[in-house]
């Protein structure tokens, strides 16, 4: 492996590209994936040491100074573009009931906020939490891309830079390359639940996927590695393939990590459940993982099952049920992580809103802006933070959607730059006009 | 291992400005730049490393085809392949018919549910729609004693879970005429189908309600009272089947709780197929039809002979993905969409294959169409008419549900998915953000949201009939029909075309136009291209396979035989270069390690926990083709555990023989293997030596078996038999299918019967060393 390889895996924190390295960024159409150019440079300088240094030093010490301020940031994504409308409902705009005969929350039965806006009433959950003041909300927040596919609307809103394909890494990994860090990171820096790294988490800053705790481990769930797990270490610490190699050291290090620290012991707080869901269990991990102190600084999960093109329901029905599960899980990770949630933000995010008009099926189809949440012990929540830009027919996007009045991306922005300390915006979302002077300051 | 090595080498410390800053000048110079990041992941730009081959050995040719135009070699594939010449091998795979399948039909024999019609499915098999329905309307049930067993007994299970969850009804007994115990209003938390019921009650916190249904599950336990267990095991299979198919639904399942875990396989001891699928239906008839039609979908992979079928019929049903739990119909049409839909089109024509999943009742209710009418149309009319006359009758019980789930208008889901994903594909779509003049040349003037609500319109009336025999009400399933008077009328502008007004014509007509475009022919061929050449593919294949789809008027054998003799398809950079899939990792293992199963469930499972679930992939993109998607720390881990767990015969009804494979069934199996006994197995399953590092862990661990048994703690597949029925019965599960923990909420559970825990593994060295090399770098690549 050249020098020049390591070279440029370590330029990438050191300069301020200022938005000029966007060719670099073309990393997917010029065929060099992001692993292929972060794994060949760090790993090629150290990757022949035989005793990996994470194995003489303890787990915490090196967690700890990983994660000097403290700040965890765990972003939620509802892939297949939530009803926006229907979660924080605009109940006293008039024309909400004309478009929405069978589907729309009637006034009586939101959970009001503040004389406009009211919560769906299976979000009970979140309504304590706005009212103490830790909930913010972001109404009419989304792209400003148009598109309507949601494979292109998630990619964009993943990769922070909307009509640009060929970003090849995600917001979240960019913001924690430009927050200043001493000590070498934790493998549980950035950590996705599930099978695989979202293209949100990808990046040159190495990031993990867990589906399951309990299982995480090779040949065996015992205390210490199993010489079989050591063998395929030794296999693939040689591979020449970048990918594999690359994933192979996050993997066994990450393996180790948890072995050492166990966090399954950690149990929900007392009078805490998490919905027994795959979007539940998930939540309940990110606490173990965080109360364990690995050094998680950013978490990501995702809930599918919000493209309600077919009998979305009202007060009840499909949307509901989902909106019960997401919120009740959000509202037990609260609750769950206690004093510790002083320091964390949770922000939540869809693709894009859905028809303000329901359709032919009682449903609703592709639409426009939406709702984001957040949460936090350093939010100013117990409030509706944009401009909301009405629903009459001549106020929507093309005649037939909410319009976006919030960039999405200065959301994320604040909170990555309140939270993680990301101080450079054009770094995390380049081309965009997110900077510090025009945050909504939920935070 | 450090990523930031210059933190801890103080040294580096004071260089790191000065690189840093020279950097920032090549990094914005860019073209200076460009040569640096070489990279082993894009084979059309990456440079010939000095010394490396320049062409392929014949070896590495057939190794080549076989990686990527089959699921893998098994062992004498290679062989077979070059003996009768590449091309000639090629040429056969694209005619499958000319390959003789019979070891594949006779794997095919043990799902007798998948070689029914879709109607005698449906009869056989009563979906929870139908079963609700029955229930609701006091229908008789079936004379034929086994299908009038099947339905009681799937009955009794209806009427348990609705008094679990407080609903009442009295359990039927077998032989009553009248079922119709069941409240009006099923409890949504139970039997409700969220796309269908959406309108009713709301579940329950999935907790609560399991809990009520366990506590409600021992009450209501009655004791079995029939012949004893024993006698009954002892009974020849016909006579033990007769047994079974007699008792009432409360003793059966008194039975079922007797018999315990232990003696379960007993019962099934030479049973046939269909006895087998009668016994599992009598608790859930829905279970096994998704089990069977996920099963033999893995099932085809490993075992046809006709692999380049296989290989395309799972390219084109990811292509048209489908969901099985979108509802509880979607199960139920599986078999046809991948029998009748895909596969006699796999190696045909484009359009065909198109119509066929326009038409295909998998389609329709995947992505909503059959609910789809023109909002002027007579049908429409008639919803708006049910509407007022349900909003005049405030009172009457049930008719506001009826309102609301009677269609008035357009669904545009399958026209944007037929567009932006079946066909021109996303880069062809034109918004206020993408001008038409900065579209790829091959689209044309684009498409814009107005395109898509055309073709939503023109596709109304493009529907489903009602389901066989009619017991479903709101549910539809059957065969597709064009119904006139939910189809918009009127002339309709697609993409620049006016379609004048044709009922169904109108819909073929904007098929063939959308089949036929430049675009399509494009997006298909790069789609291709980047299953069976490169992550990246070189553009100049990509358009030579486009000309010929082009040429053709989209005969995929011909975009097939212009990628083979491509010269790009035999470069060496694109030699093992892709990273498998996880069906391409677990089907090329058992295919590599020439397993033998019996029971495929643990397959499906493990297919869960490796990040693909078998028809699992919730949004209508399917699977990537590409790297990224599938590598992954836990990902990596899952294929360790899974290669291992396989190789040591830890999968339940999964076999594998080394010692035979080898040719060493003389030797003591517990004998540290020679050297050269090693590399034969690496021959075996890689295709080619191991590289230096795996061959020396290899070697290092032949000499400390008895490893694997600790592996499958971390590959739990569900084994228990209790609840998986519920998780079926509540419908689909609307998270991302690819997390479900543990393997739950799959249709696992139903067939299998073999008690995971108490299996030992087969792992003495040899084992132990195949575990090895398939989770080993090299045989994660093709």
């Amino acid at each position: 492996m050249s020098h020049s390889k390591f070279t440029v895996d370590e330029s990438s924190w050191g300069c301020d590209m200022h938005g000029r390295d966007s060719a670099r960024r073309n990393l997917a159409r010029s065929g060099v994936t992001r692993r292929g150019f972060m794994k060949g440079g760090a790993l090629a300088l150290v990757g022949t040491s035989v005793i990996p240094a994470f194995l003489t030093r303890s787990v915490y010490a090196e967690a700890a100074a990983a994660s000097a301020n403290g700040k965890k940031l765990v972003v939620l994504f509802q892939r297949g573009a939530c009803d926006g409308l229907n979660v924080v409902v605009p109940y006293a705009e008039k024309n909400y009931y004309a478009m929405r005969p069978t589907i729309g929350i009637k006034q009586e039965q939101v959970l009001d906020l503040n004389g406009f806006f009211g919560l769906h009433p299976a979000m009970a959950a979140f309504k304590p939490l706005y009212d103490q003041g830790h909930l913010a909300i972001v109404h009419a927040a989304g792209s400003p891309d148009t598109t309507r596919s949601h494979f292109d609307a998630q990619d964009y809103m993943e990769s922070g830079t909307p009509g640009v394909k060929v970003t090849a890494d995600g917001w979240l990994n960019r913001a924690l390359l430009d927050e200043r860090t001493t000590g070498k990171p934790s493998a549980f820096r950035a950590v996705a639940l599930g099978t695989q790294v979202p293209r949100t988490l990808q990046g040159k800053v190495p990031a993990i996927a867990i589906a399951n705790l309990a299982d995480f481990s090779v040949g065996g769930k015992g205390p210490q590695t199993s010489p079989i797990s050591n063998a395929f270490q030794a296999m693939y610490d040689e591979s020449s393939d970048s990918v594999l190699h690359g994933t192979g050291q996050e993997t066994f290090e990450a393996v180790r990590m948890l072995k050492s620290a166990d966090p399954a012991h950690y149990q929900p707080a007392a009078g805490v459940t998490y919905p027994n869901t795959a979007f539940g269990n998930s939540l309940k991990q990110i606490a173990q993982l965080m109360k364990s102190n690995l050094g998680v600084e950013a978490a990501f999960s995702d809930i599918g099952g919000w493209d309600t093109h077919q009998n979305q329901g009202a007060a009840t029905g499909q949307l509901a049920t989902r909106l019960t599960e997401f919120s009740n899980t959000i509202a037990a990770f609260w609750k769950d992580m206690g004093d510790q949630s002083e320091h964390i933000t949770i922000v939540t995010m869809s693709e894009f809103g859905r028809t303000a008009r329901q359709n032919g099926t009682g449903g609703t189809d592709h639409g426009h802006a939406n709702v984001m949440f957040v949460l936090g012990g350093s939010v100013k929540g117990g409030k509706v933070y944009g401009k909301w830009p009405g629903l009459s027919n001549e106020q929507l996007n093309e005649g037939r959607d909410l319009a976006v009045t919030t960039d999405f991306r200065n959301v994320l922005g604040e909170a990555a730059y309140k939270t993680l300390g990301a101080k450079d915006m054009q770094t995390v979302f380049p081309g965009s006009q997110v900077n510090p002077s025009n945050f909504l300051n939920f935070t | 291992m450090a990523k930031i090595p210059g933190k801890q080498h103080g040294g580096w410390q004071a260089g790191k400005a000065a690189v840093t800053a020279s950097l920032c000048v090549a990094l914005t110079a860019g073209p200076l730049f460009a040569a640096v990041p070489s990279s082993s992941e894009d084979p059309s730009t990456k440079p010939t490393p000095a010394g490396a081959a320049l062409r392929l050995t014949d070896d590495q040719k057939a190794l080549h085809a076989l990686n990527r135009l089959t699921f893998g070699p098994r062992p004498g594939d290679l062989q077979a392949a070059e003996k009768i010449g590449l091309q000639a091998w090629f040429e056969r795979q694209l005619n499958p018919q000319t390959i003789d399948d019979s070891a594949m039909n006779a794997v095919m024999a043990k799902f007798p549910a998948m070689q029914l019609t879709q109607a005698q499915l449906l009869e056989r098999f009563p979906q929870p729609s139908t079963l609700r329905q029955m229930a609701r309307q006091g229908t008789p049930l079936p004379s034929d004693p086994t299908e009038h067993a099947i339905y009681a007994d799937a009955m009794a299970n209806y009427n348990k879970q609705l008094d679990a969850a407080g609903v009442v009804p009295n359990a039927p007994l077998r032989g009553q005429k009248q079922v119709a115990t069941a409240s009006a209003t099923p409890p949504n938390a139970t039997m409700g189908d969220p796309d269908n019921d959406g309108t009713t009650a709301p579940a329950e916190p999935a907790a609560v309600a399991g809990k009520g249904k366990r506590e409600a599950k021992r009450a209501g336990r009655v004791p079995y009272s029939g012949e004893p267990v024993e006698a009954i095991l002892a009974l020849p299979p016909d006579q033990r089947i007769a047994a079974i198919v007699g008792m009432s639904p409360v003793q059966a399942e008194a039975f079922r709780r007797e018999l315990g875990g232990a003696r379960l396989r007993a019962l099934y001891v030479g049973f046939s197929p269909e006895q087998v699928e009668t016994v599992a239906a009598m608790q859930s008839p829905i279970r096994v039809v998704g089990a069977e039609a996920l099963e033999s979908r893995l099932m085809r992979d490993v075992y046809s002979d006709r692999q380049l079928e296989a290989v395309m019929t799972d390219f084109w049903l990811n292509h048209f993905s489908v969901y099985a739990r979108k509802s509880q119909n979607e199960p139920y049409l599986l078999p046809a969409y991948e029998r009748d839909t895909i596969r006699p089109h796999a190696l045909g024509r484009f359009e065909d294959l198109l119509v066929a999943t326009a038409e295909s009742p998998a389609m329709m209710v995947y992505l909503d169409n059959w609910q789809s009418i023109g909002p002027d149309s007579p049908a429409a009319q008639r919803g708006k008419r049910i509407q007022q006359f349900a909003d005049a009758n405030p009172n009457r019980p049930g008719l506001q549900q009826v309102a609301q789930i009677s269609p008035k208008g357009i669904n545009e889901n399958y026209a944007r998915e037929l567009i932006e994903l079946h066909t021109l594909g996303v880069r062809c779509e034109v918004s206020a953000d993408r001008a038409a003049s900065t579209l790829d040349p091959s689209c044309g003037t684009g498409y814009t949201q107005a395109d898509v609500t055309s073709v939503a319109k023109v596709l109304t009336g493009w529907t489903i009939e009602r389901p066989y025999g009619g017991h479903a009400g709101d549910n539809a399933s059957d065969a597709f029909v064009f119904q006139e008077n939910r189809h918009e009328g009127g002339p309709k502008q697609v993409l620049g075309k006016t379609i004048e007004p044709g009922g169904q014509r109108e819909g073929l007509q904007v098929l063939h136009l959308l089949a036929t475009s430049p675009a399509t022919a494009q997006f298909i061929s790069q789609k291709l291209a980047v299953r069976f050449v490169a992550d990246n593919p070189p553009q100049a294949i990509v358009d030579r396979m486009a000309k010929s789809f082009l040429a053709t008027g989209g005969d995929i054998k011909a975009v097939l035989r212009t990628m083979f003799n491509s010269p790009e398809f035999w470069s060496p950079p694109v030699y093992r270069a892709k990273v498998k899939t996880p069906i391409e990792f677990l089907a090329s293992a058992l295919r590599a390690s020439d397993a033998s199963v019996d029971n495929a469930l643990p397959l499906v499972q493990a297919m869960d926990k490796l990040g693909m679930p078998v028809y699992g992939m919730q949004t209508p993109n399917g699977y990537s083709w590409t790297k990224e998607e599938w590598v992954s720390t836990n990902a990596l881990i899952s294929r360790l555990n899974f290669a291992l767990v396989m190789s040591g015969d830890l999968l339940p009804g999964t076999r594998t023989d080394w010692p035979q494979l080898l040719g060493e069934t003389k030797a003591d199996p517990a004998a540290v293997p020679s050297a050269q006994i090693e590399k034969k197995l690496e021959l075996l399953i890689l295709g080619q030596p191991a590289a230096a590092n795996t061959r020396a862990a290899v070697i290092d661990q032949s000499s400390k078996p008895g490893q694997i048994q600790e592996a499958r703690k971390n590959l739990a597949l569900t084994s228990d038999d209790d609840g998986a029925d519920d998780r079926l019965m509540s419908g689909p599960k609307k998270g991302n299918p690819a997390k479900k923990a543990g393997g739950k909420g799959n249709y696992g559970g139903g067939l299998s019967m073999t008690d995971l825990a108490g299996a030992t593994a087969n792992d003495g060295p040899l084992a132990t060393m195949a575990g090895l090399l398939l989770g080993s770098p090299e045989f994660q690549k093709r």
